[in-house]
């Protein structure tokens, strides 16, 4: 912020660049309900590395296991959440018979992992607990579970989330660790979470890996699509979107991107007012100075 | 009626944290006190729950692994810290678990990051695919492709310059490291509109929640009203202040 | 000196075991190694039990002391042991346990996952406040910051594509390649530091778990 002379007057621009920050709050939320009550029905494009994550997913053979470890808890269920879904939807919706194994590495995971399946895998495909689907639960140890694992699922888990000695699950017959996983979904929100299965399993194990991330992480892990590391990559609520259109179940995410699209334009909208009126009260001091722009 | 009374309570403990937007105010300590109350007996049961029955006590009840008396010991010697006496007696659970992490991070950055990301970067300087792409269709993107190797290549290095070089940035190594540092500013822009992305996203599912449940938000959302102005009346906040 | 060394034998041993393992991942020693994870990460729960403890330590001081918002600490407190009650006991007694249905979940569905998701909603009124105060275009760099997060931000959402056409094209290029350099040179950098800060650690000439 420019020096200001305390003897004079705040003028009106100098004034509106110090409003009170409510101002601001009040406008964000109001360009993000309207657009929620009244859509738009903007169209969605599916951008590349969407449509590799689903191809990864496509490629696997029909009835093989797919590890599925749900890392995030509420506070990125905003944008994990809906994405969770769009996967449950595409795991079940072409009766492959893929055997899904989730789990997850924070604390507050799992109930929601829980709870996505019983609302699409069961509700909506009929997939039967422990014999298409299972829920591991959650373990502490963060890379040290995925290691772990490495060795042996059902030693790391001897049991499933709700206590269940999983020997007694049909689903886990015959598996052992990661040689008998045909593909690595992750839905990561930091750490522990995609960085570290990629440091920890793909790299040690080479297992295929695709992720779904929080937009916060994401840019992060581009280094890993690139070098081919992940083969396919979602970024928060928008990925889940992308997502949806292309499995053609436009669910949460979709309706909620003319609301994402609003608020990004609110917010560009501020940074280009901030900036405007940045260079007009420093220009109006410097005038006032006598001095130049 | 569970359900209702759970919808209503969610709806309330929503609004509850939303008024810190206004100002800090009871109902939004309320609703933190409860939080932290909540989330720690949660991750406790889930401790207890998912990992210490079955990965330790129940293999030890069935005798099946006495070496897991160890670790049983080296968790118990954390609960030391909590004493003023014995707390160096802490260091030997925390040391085991602080040389497991770093036995693994050495590979997992080893191997998973620094060989492989070095690999991706030894690229060819002219794409011949990017080129062929561009005389196919020439546009903005397709050209941008045919630079994206160059700058890959030359880029990697002015980032790890202007990390690495003890030796002062001047001359062709202060222009070197000065496109390091822009290239980073472009890359913590990019993260920054990805994190403006995340948040708004997190608000939308509050507020698709408040759609859904219009009724208990309208209502509940007006009492907190009124109760804010008879605070301000009774002169116990004052609503131009700021938190 | 015992108090010294035995937590850096500790160390070494433990990691010693695991970087080990990355050499003979088979047989024998690969089994002790695999037991050495499992005993990480039961030592880790015990951490988390400890912070649980510590927080019913500072509440409880709070209470007894009657320090500001002390009211609000019972709160804590109270919801605390109603948890743990709540999903330690049995499945047997009824209200016990962690099913569908169960107290413990409904606590979990109605308190914890509206209380963490408002929270961290919070943040999308302060970044729209950051952004309009803080994002001021004073040099170059900050030009290239503000200029990328705005094409970032046009281009991840279909009104880009409408007032910009191309912009999700060019959202693409930037994450991929431009904005990719700097964090493949910040990931190669945090790679070498964390290899080196291990084998310290490891060797026992940094001491992260306290010092005497």
């Amino acid at each position: 912020m420019a020096n200001r002379n305390r003897n004079t007057e705040p003028t009106m621009l100098e004034k509106i660049e110090r409003m009170d920050r409510r101002i601001v709050f009040l406008a964000i939320a109001i360009t993000i309900i309207l657009p929620l009550i009244w859509p738009l029905g903007l169209p969605i494009q599916v951008s590349p590395q969407v449509e590799d994550f689903h191809d990864a997913i496509e490629s696997i053979p029909d009835s093989s296991v797919v590890l599925f470890p749900n890392d995030y808890d509420p506070a990125s269920k905003a944008e994990l959440y809906p994405m969770t879904e769009a996967i449950l939807h595409h795991f079940f919706s072409e009766d492959r018979g893929l055997k899904i194994i989730g789990l997850g590495l924070f604390p507050a995971g799992p109930p929601l992992l829980q709870r996505a399946f019983e609302e699409v895998a069961e509700e909506q495909y009929g997939a039967e607990y422990g014999v298409d689907y299972v829920n591991l639960g959650y373990k502490e140890g963060r890379e040290i579970v995925m290691a772990s694992m490495g060795e042996s699922i059902p030693k790391t888990f001897p049991t499933d989330f709700f206590g269940t000695p999983i020997d007694s699950l049909p689903i886990m017959e015959g598996i052992k660790n990661y040689r008998d996983i045909a593909i690595l979904v992750n839905v990561s929100a930091g750490y522990p979470g995609t960085k570290e299965w990629v440091q920890q399993v793909v790299s040690v194990f080479d297992v295929l890996m695709v992720s779904g991330t929080t937009g916060v992480s994401a840019p992060e892990y581009y280094p890993y699509y690139n070098s081919g590391q992940l083969a396919g990559m979602l970024e928060g609520l928008k990925g889940a979107a992308e997502y949806e259109e292309l499995i053609g179940k436009q669910g949460i995410a979709t309706s909620g991107m003319d609301a994402q699209s609003l608020g990004h334009l609110v917010i560009i909208l501020f940074i280009l007012l901030g900036n405007i009126l940045y260079i007009l009260n420093r220009r109006n001091k410097n005038r006032n100075r006598g001095g130049r722009f | 009626m569970w359900e209702t009374l759970g919808i209503w309570i969610q709806v309330f403990l929503t609004l509850a944290i939303f008024s810190f937007l206004y100002r800090d105010n009871p109902f939004y300590k309320f609703a933190e006190h409860l939080f932290v109350g909540v989330a720690t007996g949660y991750w406790v049961v889930l401790q207890v729950r998912n990992v210490l029955l079955p990965n330790l006590f129940e293999p030890l009840l069935r005798f099946s692994d006495p070496w897991l008396l160890l670790p049983l010991f080296l968790g118990l010697v954390l609960f030391m810290r909590l004493s003023d006496r014995y707390s160096y007696l802490s260091r030997w659970g925390m040391a085991a678990v602080v040389g497991i992490f770093a036995g693994l991070a050495i590979f997992g950055f080893g191997g998973g990051d620094l060989i492989i990301q070095i690999r991706s970067n030894i690229l060819p300087f002219i794409d011949r695919e990017a080129i062929a792409a561009f005389t196919e269709n020439a546009g903005l993107i397709t050209f941008l492709e045919i630079l994206s190797n160059p700058i890959f290549i030359l880029g990697v290095i002015c980032v790890l310059f202007y990390f690495f070089f003890s030796k002062e940035h001047t001359g062709a190594l202060g222009i070197v490291s000065k496109i390091g540092i822009y290239l980073l500013m472009i890359s913590f822009g990019a993260s920054y509109g990805n994190t403006v992305m995340a948040r708004i996203s997190l608000f939308i599912d509050r507020a698709q929640f408040g759609i859904v449940n219009w009724i208990p938000t309208v209502i509940i959302g007006v009492l907190m009203i009124i109760a804010f102005i008879v605070l301000a009346i009774t002169g116990k906040v004052d609503p131009k202040e700021q938190f | 000196m015992a108090r010294r060394s035995i937590p850096t034998m500790i160390a070494f041993f433990f990691g010693a075991m695991m970087v080990i393992n990355y050499f003979v991942p088979w047989g024998w020693f690969s089994d002790r190694a695999n037991q050495v994870q499992e005993w990480g990460l039961i030592v880790v729960a015990f951490a988390y039990i400890l912070g649980a403890l510590n927080v019913m330590r500072v509440h409880g001081h709070k209470v007894q002391r009657k320090d500001e918002d002390w009211r609000f600490s019972i709160v804590t407190i109270i919801t605390m042991i109603v948890m743990l009650t709540f999903g330690l006991l049995p499945e047997a007694w009824g209200i016990g346990g962690m099913e569908k249905g169960s107290p413990f979940l409904w606590m979990f569905d109605n308190m914890y996952v509206p209380m963490m998701a408002t929270m961290y909603s919070l943040l999308a009124f302060f970044i729209a406040s950051a952004a309009f105060r803080a994002f001021k275009v004073r040099s170059l760099e900050a030009t290239l910051l503000a200029v990328t997060a705005v094409i970032v931000m046009i281009g991840a959402v279909p009104l880009g594509g409408i007032l910009l056409p191309g912009s999700m094209e060019l959202r693409t290029w930037i994450m991929e390649t431009l904005q990719n350099v700097g964090k493949r040179g910040i990931m190669i950098g945090v790679a070498l530091g964390a290899i080196s800060t291990s084998l310290k650690i490891i060797l026992g000439i940094e001491r992260p778990y306290g010092r005497d």
